[in-house]
């Protein structure tokens, strides 16, 4: 393919040619090379990951031992479940409450509707501890449930507050119109926010889908049972057994660690999932982040 | 009124944090749940079991017995179940990955078929244990035996040890720890590395040899320049590990979380104190005496001349360990639990050894003793019947090597997890490598026995030289007077207070800042609650 040039403009030197595309080639080496080290370490003989010093370019004599041996037992294919599971019903609740709360509070004159907001924004400013969240997840009897997993974390605050800015920008005259064709609010909200707002529920949906897939803190401290962790969890188990100890005098330093081929095939089983949605969704990501941003 | 009520949420929020914070320092007065003047219940009396002979004897003084073959004719340490059937919640710390479900465990099911007990135990990452048992003791549901270790302190420990567990001195005082033969076989140095709670016994010490590090050399390395760890002077170690760091190998080897190894060798070649010197009834820092500044010295001049890995600073642990196995480090600083994996991973390329102290001033090298402990186990509050019964489980959990109770909480059910070897040395099966294993099931943090040399497939002549170490460095070993001693200080500013310390020690030994710039470190470290530690300590000596 060649440029089209203005007649007007010289073509550029040679020295520049060069060094565009030394810069391009040096950016794109630094996104491709540690990806392709992760990949090529989790395929490789563990005894030239050690000769190497902990990670190869490309495997010599490539196998899968290292997927073998976290998909062997079950425990990881389960947690995969689990984390599917999570995140599909998890993403699709707080859509549908984001959803609710954001038109509400986009409205104008809803009664309490400010105070509603103020409260809202408190526990953006002033979110709560550990131990406070943990308490009201016991009292509510959510201990070692999977809606644990879901309920604490429901709406996201930052994703309603974007997402009401792009509500409020939506013209009040559709609206109107609507109303004196005698729509309620739920059709309006039905046939006319929804669809108009197809790029920001996109992006708030993949906002919340990510944080379902790589929550692992709220497993650890509401989930007793390792059965029902999610896969970030057991993922994170295999990445740090036999790690950094708190303190190695205690004598367990001499645990064997996970060789780095396990730790470098976690890193590719947890991406995979966000590496297959990411593109169908990329092209409303801008957008749709932008859209709360200035109000109109 | 937006106004307002903007200023009515800060002033409730101001509020709010004033009194938590005030509630925070509240009842952590000094002294509150210290030993001093509090009258003391007798260490529990030291029974030896009768197991085995070692083929490699141990001694009183912490040298571990050796074995280089499996016992042929293992012995019972218990005589019935001694759990009551009914389901018993525990917690502790795990290293491993989640363990397959109860109800496809095998090991679990034969372990808690054993014990006579439906054993429900949570078992929490390493990375993670001070976050969830923050929560778990937050809440009012305890687990019924809760492990607490590997370096972890929860906060006010002792306050909450004191209030929510089970008082075990009226079991285990004295004489009274022999209805528990298995407890009782546990040396007294771990009672005394796990300390008292207001003069009264609260936990079962997880035993851990009394040598806590050491410095790995790649043995053939060190021979090849001529270096012989049996009588060398500061200088000759120097010249070892410069001559051996060349083409992008080096002598020294250290990790991220251990400040060049100083503590952990460094400063018993010099002499030093173990992290506090008693003196006359003083508690006085190591940090703050002059062998120090030499250990800090001597290390600065390794670093300076290229001897240290270049990013010491910044690896992990793994990655050291990893760099010393493939040959990059010719020796490294660890505890001494990574011995066996050392030797397995190196497979035979070199002799995996550990080195004795040189001799860096005028007094004699030592080396530092560890607390003699991973961690303590403590018990729910419950009716006596009930804690007697979680006490027999831990006895039964803690039965030495050479008893069926031991192979079956070490190795696993016979046939199923491991087969015996022509000469009886259990050999793990696929099960156990591919999980089902102590690692992912770590029973032994709940009670374990003392632990001996014997490493099962393991090189024997491995075992024969770190019990060789071991009969030179013991008798060498400098116990820190603190441990078991409680500091309310330390337990709730230690890490923040002793950062000064090692953030003057990297910033030296680096040679970011001059070697005068230690007197300020030491001088911030005292100030910022250094000096209130020592007294706490003294007083707690003294009572």
């Amino acid at each position: 393919m060649t440029a089209v040039r203005p007649k007007w403009q010289e073509p550029p030197r040679p020295v520049t040619s060069f060094a565009k595309a030394v810069t391009v080639v040096v950016v794109l080496a630094l996104v491709t090379v540690p990806f392709l080290v992760v990949v090529s370490t989790s395929l490789a003989d563990p005894r030239d990951v050690v000769a190497n010093g902990g990670w190869v370019i490309w495997p010599e004599r490539p196998s899968l031992a290292a997927y073998r041996e976290i998909l062997n037992g079950g425990i990881v294919g389960r947690a995969t479940l689990v984390s599917l599971a999570v995140t599909i019903v998890g993403t699709a609740l707080s859509l549908t409450c984001t959803v609710l709360l954001a038109y509400a509070l986009s409205r104008p004159g809803v009664y309490g509707g400010k105070p509603l907001m103020l409260l809202v924004l408190f526990t953006f400013l002033f979110p709560p501890g550990i131990i406070p969240a943990y308490l009201v997840v016991k009292e509510t009897g959510l201990l070692n449930a999977y809606a644990a997993l879901i309920a604490p974390v429901l709406v996201n605050t930052f994703n309603l507050v974007v997402m009401r800015g792009f509500f409020q920008s939506l013209p009040s005259e559709l609206y109107e119109a609507a109303r004196l064709d005698g729509a309620s609010e739920w059709k309006m909200l039905w046939r006319i926010t929804i669809p108009l707002s197809r790029a920001v529920l996109a992006v708030i949906g993949l906002f919340y889908a990510v944080s379902y897939w790589n929550s692992w803190f709220h497993a650890l401290l509401y989930l007793d049972d390792p059965a029902k962790w999610p896969l970030q969890l057991v993922l994170r188990t295999y990445v740090l057994a036999g790690g950094q100890l708190a303190d190695p005098s205690a004598g367990e330093a001499g645990l064997m660690s996970a060789p780095q081929t396990v730790q470098m095939a976690v890193v590719v089983l947890a991406t995979i999932p966000i590496v297959l949605v990411y593109p169908f969704l990329q092209r409303f990501f801008v957008r749709g982040v932008l859209a709360g941003a200035i109000k109109t | 009124m937006t106004q307002l009520s903007r200023r009515a949420v800060l002033l409730g929020a101001t509020a709010a944090a004033v009194s938590s914070a005030v509630g925070a320092c509240g009842d952590g007065s000094p002294g509150s749940v210290g030993n001093a003047g509090a009258e003391k219940v007798p260490w529990p009396t030291y029974v030896p079991f009768a197991g085995p002979p070692a083929d490699l004897p141990g001694t009183a003084e912490g040298v571990q017995p050796g074995y280089t073959v499996y016992p042929q004719n293992l012995v019972s340490a218990s005589k019935a179940k001694p759990g009551d059937g009914s389901k018993v919640r525990a917690v502790a710390v795990t290293y491993g990955t989640p363990p397959t479900p109860k109800e496809q465990n095998k090991l679990w099911q034969a372990i808690n078929d054993a014990l006579g007990i439906d054993l429900e135990l949570t078992l929490i990452p390493d990375a993670d244990f001070d976050a969830k048992m923050a929560t778990l003791t937050a809440g009012d549901d305890l687990p019924d035996i809760i492990s607490i270790g590997g370096g972890h302190r929860l906060p006010r420990e002792q306050d909450f040890v004191l209030a929510k567990c089970a008082d075990l001195s009226d079991f285990l005082a004295g004489d009274k720890v022999k209805a528990y033969p298995n407890l009782a076989n546990l040396p007294a140095y771990a009672w005394q590395g796990m300390g008292r709670v207001k003069g009264r016994l609260y936990g079962i010490p997880l035993e851990r040899p009394l040598p806590g590090w050491g410095m790995f050399i790649n043995r053939d390395a060190f021979t090849s320049v001529g270096a012989n760890d049996q009588s060398w002077s500061k200088d000759d170690f120097a010249t070892a590990v410069k001559a051996l760091s060349k083409n992008k190998q080096y002598g020294m080897g250290a990790n991220k979380g251990n400040q060049f190894g100083i503590r952990q060798f460094h400063l018993g070649a010099f002499g030093s104190p173990n992290d506090w010197k008693l003196d006359g009834g003083k508690f006085v820092k190591a940090e703050t005496l002059p062998e120090f500044k030499a250990a800090l010295g001597f290390a600065r001049d390794l670093f300076a001349a290229g001897a240290y890995y270049p990013d010491t600073m910044s690896i992990s642990t793994v990655d050291m360990k990893t760099y010393f196995y493939n040959g990059t480090l010719k020796s490294m600083t660890d505890g001494l639990a990574a011995f066996a994996p050392a030797v397995t991973s190196v497979k035979g390329a070199y002799a995996v050894d550990l080195a004795l102290p040189f001799k860096g001033g005028s007094a004699a090298p030592t080396i530092m003793a560890g607390s003699g402990v991973f961690g303590y186990t403590v018990l729910k509050k419950a009716s006596p019947e009930r804690v007697q019964m979680l006490l027999r489980v831990l006895d039964f959990l803690a039965a030495p090597f050479g008893t069926k109770e031991y192979e079956l909480t070490h190795f696993g059910v016979e046939g199923t997890h491991f087969t015996r070897a022509a000469d009886g040395t259990p050999k793990p099966t696929e099960l156990w490598k591919a999980g089902e294993n102590v690692t992912n099931f770590p029973i032994g943090y709940l009670a374990e026995a003392p632990r001996v040399l014997f490493f099962s497939g393991v090189d024997p002549d491995s075992v024969k030289r770190l019990h060789k170490w071991e009969t030179l460095a013991v008798p060498r070993a400098v116990k820190n007077p603190a441990v078991g001693l409680v500091s309310d200080t330390s337990n709730r500013n230690g890490v923040a207070i002793n950062k000064a310390l090692n953030d003057g020690i990297n910033a030296i030994v680096t040679g970011r800042e001059p070697m005068d710039a230690w007197e300020g470190v030491v001088k911030k470290w005292r100030e910022s609650g250094g000096d209130k530690i020592a007294e706490e300590f003294a007083k707690e000596y003294a009572g």
